[in-house]
């Protein structure tokens, strides 16, 4: 047996779990941004729970800079600070320039060869611009930037779902395809690389 | 070329975790490395010239990858190889003896042995993916086959 032989002999053992990528667009968008998805989820869940029983939100201090998102169709205004640890500090706040929600967060991004740089408080707030959510009345909604559609009847039998829309923000003039997939814990996956995976006429066109 | 990243993933994730393993010679990184490259390929809008090119690209880009991650761990003082080892179905005592032989090896002399025995790859090609000089490649393998002849003896052959 020769020594190369014997190498791949012995590093053929190695085989990574993760056996499938094709749910990977979806779970690697979301490791990548890992902490901004998980904004979304606290971000989503704090507002909620804090506008429901109508709690002022304390004062996180330092207060830097005053931005704007969007949640669930509806532009808000939001102040945002630094915390001890680099993470940022969200204040949402209505017309009247009340606190109504707080949520902390941060996020890196990877880019070639490993590199990392820290998100900007508006590209944390960006990557939460597009949400999938079930509602209590059991609609399954779509909501991305000022827009929101009932996307309850698109899904396949295997709970899938591709549609396409006009661009916003960043991609304004482009057109965005999102896959959505119901996930194990039952809420909705999808995609946020916002490119057609096969052919584009799979994708129902929404807003239209 | 642009190959669908699913088709990709199926034909190379061996590949690019096992690079990645040599490197960083922890499980859980060697994953999420794998992920992460494939992610890169994913979000690149780069062209390819063809597979050999996407080859060589996602296996530098893992090794980049893993190599960060190897050094963090370095700087935390912790140390990488786990237990993991121990769950591998190695087919004779000898692969098992060669595997910790390799892990044993210096950082930068395991990457180049890694692509020359593994991957196939020339002392040339090896230069170009991991741009360094051929006479540097020639000096890592030929160093990090001695110690790999120190330790496994008769193991190992004299031929490359």
């Amino acid at each position: 047996m020769t020594n190369k032989e014997r190498y791949k002999e012995a590093f053929g053992v190695l085989r990574p779990e993760t056996e499938q990528w094709e749910v990977q667009p979806m779970k690697n968008n979301i490791k990548s941004f890992k902490a901004k998805r998980i904004l979304a989820v606290a971000a989503v869940v704090v507002i909620l729970a804090v506008a429901a029983v109508g709690v002022y939100a304390a004062d996180v201090g330092g207060i830097q800079t005053a931005l704007k998102t969007w949640f669930h169709g509806q532009e808000v205004d939001v102040d945002v600070s630094t915390g001890e640890n680099g993470e940022y500090n969200f204040e949402v706040k209505d017309e009247n320039g009340n606190v109504t929600g707080s949520f902390g967060g941060g996020g890196v991004e990877i880019g070639l060869f490993g590199k990392e740089r820290k998100l900007t408080p508006q590209e944390v707030l960006d990557a939460n611009v597009l949400d999938v959510t079930k509602e209590e009345d059991g609609r399954i909604m779509l909501y991305y930037y000022d827009q929101s559609y009932d996307i309850t009847d698109l899904f396949s039998a295997d709970g899938k779902c591709k549609v396409c829309l006009a661009g916003t923000g960043a991609d304004s003039g482009k057109t965005v395809y999102i896959e959505i997939e119901k996930n194990n814990a039952g809420g909705y996956g999808y995609s946020t690389d916002f490119r057609a995976h096969g052919g584009k006429d799979a994708y129902t066109r929404l807003g239209e | 070329m642009r190959p669908d990243t699913q088709v990709l993933f199926e034909r190379y994730r061996q590949n690019v975790y096992a690079a990645a393993f040599s490197i960083c010679q922890n499980a859980a990184d060697a994953e999420d490395v794998l992920q992460d490259t494939f992610l890169q390929y994913h979000k690149t809008n780069k062209d390819f010239n063809d597979e050999q090119h996407i080859r060589a690209w996602l296996l530098r880009a893992a090794l980049s990858r893993a190599t960060d991650v190897w050094r963090k761990r370095k700087r935390r003082q912790e140390d990488p190889l786990d237990d993991y080892s121990e769950t591998l179905a190695f087919p004779s005592p000898e692969s098992s003896s060669l595997f910790d032989a390799v892990m044993a090896l210096p950082d930068n002399y395991r990457s180049v042995i890694h692509l020359f025995y593994y991957e196939d790859y020339t002392v040339a090609e090896i230069a170009k993916l991991l741009h360094l000089s051929q006479s540097n490649v020639k000096t890592r393998l030929s160093r990090g086959r001695n110690l790999l002849k120190e330790t496994l003896k008769e193991d190992w052959n004299d031929d490359e």
